[in-house]
């Protein structure tokens, strides 16, 4: 309860944590697609209440060595055994199992990234309390019929933008006791990508249909209905460009729009923000009201830009340049 | 900042906290009924009371959600029930109250379980809440307790551990059974070879409570009355040869020389250490001597008990003190074996008596007093006035019983001249009081006399029932020895205690009054035991040291002992290591394999098979890009996917099927950049 005094055993238990990590990454290696728990990858140590188990069968000897009690002993070696044999239990529950990772759709920051791991027991027994997740004794955990497989799923909270090396994925059992836990660390081969969390409020709107102005937060040229050609401006976008008129009378024209959403730049420049993640927030924000509203869109960043589409392809990748944005040097 | 990390999913369905399910809920409750159970009788039912109420409570809780105590009410009772153990056993530490202690924390940690966690601590108290039974009482019928223990806590255990909830019972048991039968090979081993080591670290506790019966180092009138009461077992006797008639198992206890008036009590330990010359064979011809091994259990005192006369004995550690008492190092903690060589009946060198053994208080038993040394004169010479006594006894209205009226100030003048009705304390110490007041130098001497023979393994069973005093007199440089019981109750001697105790029938002694059969019963009951404590209970650091001599150690060390232990322990561990390699290979799909290698073949064509593709689309795929091959591995592919999935397939099945897959030949692809494949870099 007393923070003084619990957060340094936290940090220690921390730094531990991630040592084992770090030691387990570099004796294993980056995984790939399907991975088979082999005996060398599972590892087994005591769990808090096999530890304590450990220090009542001790007192249990003490107490039968010094009143010669024979029953005594009994109790305390069975028990001991029992403890023992279950080691075996416990290491032999995971290993030889195959795991694969599906899912792992990128999200907003803020929103948890959910994934889901296909355990597949392809041995001639039954596997019991597979988990997967924290070593925790709450995490949930299923029993596997032999040649039977089960879907677990996880998710990671995610604060910030970017492109995330996928955190190794732990699975674990408890069985049979409790007193051991057995687990397996997985380090996919794989990155997640976490979009900019939309602003709520962009400052700009998205102008009215049917216009052709130039506005706050992007430059609208014509909407979705093609109602005839033009001269282009500058940096028209090639999308744009009447291509079949240009074939067929050598002049290079644009097609314009009138009626129903007109296609969007959203730029970097045109928005107001204090800074670059809030100026990415609001682009999101633009993008994915305009995804929403059915509009074509392009993207203008520093150093990069994405040509004017719609669609979740576009969308997606939109947002993957928004998430990976980083100052051009 | 911490790295991230993967969370599981919570499903919908379960809130997957951990949280008891009333089943794990009736394991646990389960369990605590096996681990209280033994203590039953000995704690107060308070304390039992508690405890049913607590799992009744919790129980009641899961089921139909009653409210369960919050934290304030829960300290309060832990606090009322800690001051009630103390207030009820005016103690806190020992068995009994330590005990009790445990059980009510069992009571108070299963309202307030919710977690896994919770019921692990659960299992852990009840598992030593057993553990505790045992340093009670170690006998057969702690086997099942000890078994029932054990698997039902295996189970509770199995059962607690789960946090998708409970196991299906025929499931669970043989999980458990699994685990218990392959732990018994390891526990066999520890139990035989972990170093055991003599004698106790610290202080046992006091035996508990009431209801402990035994010898003491003195004799207040009405002592050896309450041991009577009792048939519980004081030691077992083994005689190799030929056993003594039944009226002369002396067994010797106590000797008590000092005298104040009302009890008797053993000398100062300084005075009865002196180790003296033993045996005068002064008598001829030379007496009968008998062997014997005496089980002797833990009665806490230092008296071997030999029978009377003791020569030889190999107990380690032990003296033969200068009153013929034969002294353990320490008091008998435990169930001690030894073995002994008496004689019957002989003459010993003894020392002069001293003036304790002459000694009356002043002014006490007056009238006794009187009666001696009237005695005393009227009969001529001591041996005389010793007979005189006894007759005294038999002849006038003495009665033997166990419900004796009390004494008052001058119990030997009480005793004498108006209750004239006792037991052998009385008799002895009255006996012993008249000899010293005509100037004859006696002592009482308490121990047991008789015991009951086991026709069915041939040994004896002395009971505390069996607890007897007598009297020694200096008779001619010698002390002899007088049982003046003997005279008032000589079916005593003979027959034990129900021949000379009609009335005993009625007071319900377990022990009496049996019916031939139910006898017999009991007496291979007995046999039982004794075997269950000769080679069970008894087992310790001897008879370990024993066991590897059989193994061809020479007198064992420690160190030999822990050595030993430890290889055996390595070799079991090492055969479960090795067969869990066996068992955890992954069973070889050969359909698959053979499948597999049908893909390698077609990739030949320049067309691998794409991860997301199935058999039929692949090999259609393949059809188009090389319609001679398109008959072949269609039947192939279908082929495969009739065995995959509609039927399981025989072994001859599936290696035909991998036969066929041998046999396809597919040639290489002529130009295979040209199918859009990149060109290979040996093309280069």
């Amino acid at each position: 309860m007393a923070p003084a005094a619990g957060r340094p055993r936290r940090r220690l238990r921390e730094f531990l944590k991630r040592r084992v990590r770090g030691w387990a990454r570099r004796r294993q290696g980056t995984d790939g697609e399907l991975v088979e728990l082999g005996q060398r990858r599972v590892y087994i140590l005591p769990t808090r209440s096999g530890l304590v188990f450990g220090l009542v069968f001790f007192t249990m000897l003490l107490g039968a060595l010094n009143y010669s009690n024979n029953l005594g002993f009994a109790l305390a070696f069975v028990l001991t055994a029992v403890a023992v044999v279950s080691i075996h239990h416990c290491q032999r529950n995971l290993a030889g199992l195959r795991v694969s990772l599906g899912g792992c759709a990128p999200v907003f920051a803020g929103e948890p990234l959910r994934c889901e791991v296909h355990v597949s027991n392809p041995g001639r027994t039954m596997r019991w309390q597979i988990a997967a997740g924290p070593a925790s004794e709450r995490t949930p955990a299923v029993d596997l019929p032999p040649g039977g497989s089960t879907a677990l799923r996880l998710r990671l909270a995610t604060d910030r933008r970017g492109r995330l090396p996928c955190p190794e994925i732990r699975l674990s059992t408890r069985h049979p006791l409790g007193l051991f836990e057995s687990w397996a660390l997985i380090h996919p081969d794989r990155e997640l990508m976490v979009y900019p969390r939309p602003a709520d409020t962009t400052g700009v709107t998205l102008p009215p249909s049917g216009t052709d102005v130039e506005h706050a937060g992007e430059t609208v040229r014509g909407t979705d209905e093609f109602v005839g050609l033009r001269p282009p401006v500058p940096g028209e976008s090639p999308a744009r460009i009447a291509w079949k008129a240009l074939a067929r009378t050598g002049e290079l024209l644009a097609k314009d729009y009138r009626s129903g959403a007109g296609i969007a730049w959203l730029e970097w420049d045109a928005v107001v923000a204090p800074d670059a993640e809030q100026r990415l927030a609001i682009l999101t924000r633009l993008v994915v009201d305009a995804e929403k509203a059915g509009r074509s869109y392009g993207l203008r960043l520093p150093g990069s830009e994405l040509p004017p589409g719609s669609g979740t392809e576009h969308y997606h990748r939109c947002l993957a340049a928004l998430a990976t944005w980083t100052v051009p040097s | 900042m911490t790295p991230a990390e993967w969370q599981a999913e919570r499903p919908a369905a379960t809130d997957g906290s951990g949280h008891s399910s009333p089943g794990q809920l009736g394991w646990l409750a389960l369990l605590v009924a096996v681990a209280v159970a033994p203590h039953g009788a000995a704690t107060e039912a308070w304390v039992i009371a508690g405890l049913g109420v607590a799992v009744f409570w919790r129980l009641g809780a899961a089921l139909r959600g009653w409210v369960l105590p919050g934290r304030f009410v829960r300290v309060a009772l832990t606090l009322a029930g800690s001051f009630a153990v103390v207030f009820t056993y005016r103690r806190i530490s020992g068995l009994d109250a330590g005990t009790a202690l445990l059980i009510l924390m069992l009571a108070l940690k299963l309202l307030e379980t919710h977690t896994t966690r919770d019921r692990s601590i659960v299992i852990l108290i009840a598992q030593f809440v057993l553990f505790t039974a045992f340093l009670r009482e170690q006998s057969l019928a702690s086997i099942p307790q000890l078994a029932a223990g054990v698997v039902i806590g295996t189970l509770a255990m199995l059962q607690s551990a789960r946090p998708s909830g409970l196991l299906g019972l025929l499931a669970a048991l043989r999980l458990s059974g699994r685990l218990l039968l392959q732990a018994l090979p390891l526990a066999l081993a520890l139990f035989l070879l972990f170093p055991r080591l003599p004698g106790p670290f610290w202080a046992l506790p006091a035996p508990g409570g009431a209801g402990r019966t035994g010898l003491s180092d003195q004799i207040n009138p009405g002592d050896i009355t309450a041991l009577a009461r009792s048939d519980e077992v004081a030691f077992r006797v083994r005689f190799r040869g030929d056993a003594p008639p039944p009226a002369d198992l002396y067994w010797r206890g106590p000797v008590l020389e000092r005298f104040d008036g009302r009890r008797w009590r053993t000398q100062a330990d300084s005075l009865r250490e002196g180790q003296r010359p033993l045996l005068n064979y002064a008598a001829a011809p030379a007496p009968r001597t008998y062997s014997y091994e005496i089980t002797l259990e833990p009665h806490r005192q230092r008296w071997l008990l030999p029978l009377e006369t003791p020569v030889v004995w190999d107990a380690p550690l032990s003296r033969l003190a200068g009153t013929l008492e034969l002294l353990n190092e320490t008091p008998v903690s435990h169930r001690m074996a030894w073995n002994g060589r008496s004689v019957g009946s002989g003459r010993f060198r003894d020392d002069d008596p001293g003036s304790i053994n002459r000694n009356l208080p002043p002014n006490t038993n007056p009238e006794a007093v009187a009666l001696a040394r009237e005695m005393r004169a009227a009969a001529g010479d001591d041996r005389a006035f010793l007979t005189a006594i006894l007759r005294r006894f038999r002849s006038e209205e003495f009665y033997y019983t166990l419900d004796p009226p009390a004494l008052g100030a001058q119990p030997v003048d009480d005793f004498l001249f108006r209750t004239r009705a006792g037991f052998c304390e009385h008799y002895a110490s009255a006996f012993a009081v008249l000899a010293r007041a005509a100037g004859v130098p006696a002592r009482v001497v308490a121990g047991y006399q008789g015991g009951e023979r086991n026709p069915v393994a041939d040994y004896w069973i002395v009971r505390q029932s069996d607890a007897h005093a007598w009297t020694e007199v200096w008779l001619e440089g010698h002390w002899v020895r007088y049982d003046p019981t003997a005279a008032v109750a000589p079916q005593r001697i003979e027959g034990g205690l129900e021949a000379a105790l009609p009335e005993f029938t009625s007071e319900g002694l377990p022990l009496l009054g049996r019916t031939a059969w139910a006898e017999r019963l009991a007496l291979n009951w007995d046999a039982i035991n004794a075997t269950w404590d000769r080679w069970v209970l008894a087992f310790g650091p001897d008879q370990q040291s024993a066991l590897l001599e059989r193994l061809g150690f020479e007198s064992p060390s420690l160190r030999d002992i822990a050595l030993v232990c430890a290889l055996t322990v390595s070799a079991i561990l090492l055969v479960f290591t090795l067969a869990g390699l066996r068992t955890t290979r992954v069973r070889r799909d050969r359909l698959e394999e053979a499948w597999q290698r049908l893909c390698r073949q077609l990739a030949r064509t320049g067309r691998a098979r794409l991860p997301h593709e199935g058999p039929a689309e692949y090999v259609a795929a393949i059809g188009v890009l090389r319609p001679e091959l398109a008959p072949a591995a269609d039947a192939l592919a279908r082929h495969y996917l009739r065995l995959r999935y509609e039927k399981s397939p025989t072994a001859t099945e599936v290696k035909r099927f991998a036969t066929l897959v041998r046999n396809l030949r597919v040639p290489r692809a002529p130009v295979p950049w040209s199918a859009g494949a990149t060109r290979p870099r040996t093309a280069r």
